[in-house]
């Protein structure tokens, strides 16, 4: 064969290999294994694990629709400090209410609805998340961040499947630190939230509690 | 022919990208500059943060199963003005 022929087995080769590693394409809302085999006996089911609800897609960090409408109300998230510390009950309510719409979930999703005021993991992480990313962080043009901005009516969107790894570190590079920054204005990179050395899970844990059992996610339309 | 295509790709290796060690370096000069966000590392109870209703106190248990039902897909999760 002559080197013409090699070059375009090689480039075929190489395409036939690609077309094995895409793989396959899943319908909106399509429940899926989403973590890697560790995963499969470290992951807390009572805060995620398997029991997060269908992955959504990773969609482009956006302006928030949801933020518009609270400061149409005078309500401006990144001014107002830990979510605990809110004084104003119906103001309270009113932000509970975009975390509902943001996530495409009922008030169960996270609240124990024989105790609302009962601590869940999943309390624990919407106030870690209100304190670290919707006070601290905004877009890259300066407009605020808020829960709509990355969840997009997913509970959980980010591909952590082997197979998708390469894929989601892109997205985060792309999407987290290319078009986010630090209030504060300091230098932003993965460090910003993963920290030195780098700590992928970085969510607040709580010891699982008596009794809980979290609920499976009741989504609503999946962008 | 192949010993060019080899020997630009050889080429194009050695000048692409930071070596390692200065990938190394600016990270840690990063890091040691600017940190993690204050909270990403705060020594904070977030069980405490997840108790109660905070400073608002008392909520009425029958406003929260309001809004659990209007919360339903399908449903408007937003209260009256």
């Amino acid at each position: 064969m002559n080197e013409r022929a090699h070059i375009l087995l090689a480039v075929g080769l190489i395409a036939g290999m690609s077309a094995c590693l895409a793989g396959n394409a899943v319908a909106p809302g399509t429940s899926t294994r989403n973590g890697s085999t560790t995963s499969e006996f470290i992951a807390r089911p009572w805060s995620g694990g398997s029991n997060e609800g269908p992955l959504g897609f990773t969609a482009p960090v956006s302006q928030s629709h949801l933020y518009q409408e609270l400061a149409d109300q005078g309500i401006h998230p990144e001014t107002m400090g830990p979510l605990n510390e809110i004084k104003d009950p119906k103001t309270l309510l009113t932000v509970m209410q975009t975390f509902s719409q943001a996530l495409g979930v009922r008030c169960s999703w996270c609240h124990e609805t024989s105790d609302w005021a009962a601590p869940t993991p999943r309390k624990a992480v919407a106030a870690f998340m209100w304190d670290s990313f919707v006070a601290q962080m905004q877009l890259v043009d300066g407009s605020p961040v808020y829960c709509d901005s990355c969840h997009h009516q997913s509970t959980v969107f980010l591909h952590r499947n082997p197979s998708e790894r390469i894929s989601l570190l892109g997205y985060m590079k792309d999407e987290y630190v290319d078009h986010l920054r630090r209030r504060d204005g300091k230098q932003h990179g993965c460090g910003t939230c993963h920290g030195n050395p780098a700590n992928l899970r970085f969510l607040p844990r709580m010891g699982s509690p008596e009794g809980y059992h979290a609920p499976a996610a009741n989504p609503g339309p999946q962008p | 022919m192949t010993k060019w295509i080899l020997a630009t790709l050889f080429l194009a290796g050695c000048l692409g990208g930071q070596s390692a060690e200065a990938k190394r370096e600016s990270k840690l000069a990063n890091v040691a500059q600017n940190g993690p966000l204050p909270v990403t590392h705060a020594e904070r109870d977030w069980k405490k943060a997840a108790t109660g209703h905070g400073a608002v106190g008392n909520i009425p248990a029958e406003t929260l199963t309001d809004m659990e039902q209007k919360s339903a897909p399908g449903a408007s999760v937003k209260t009256e003005p």
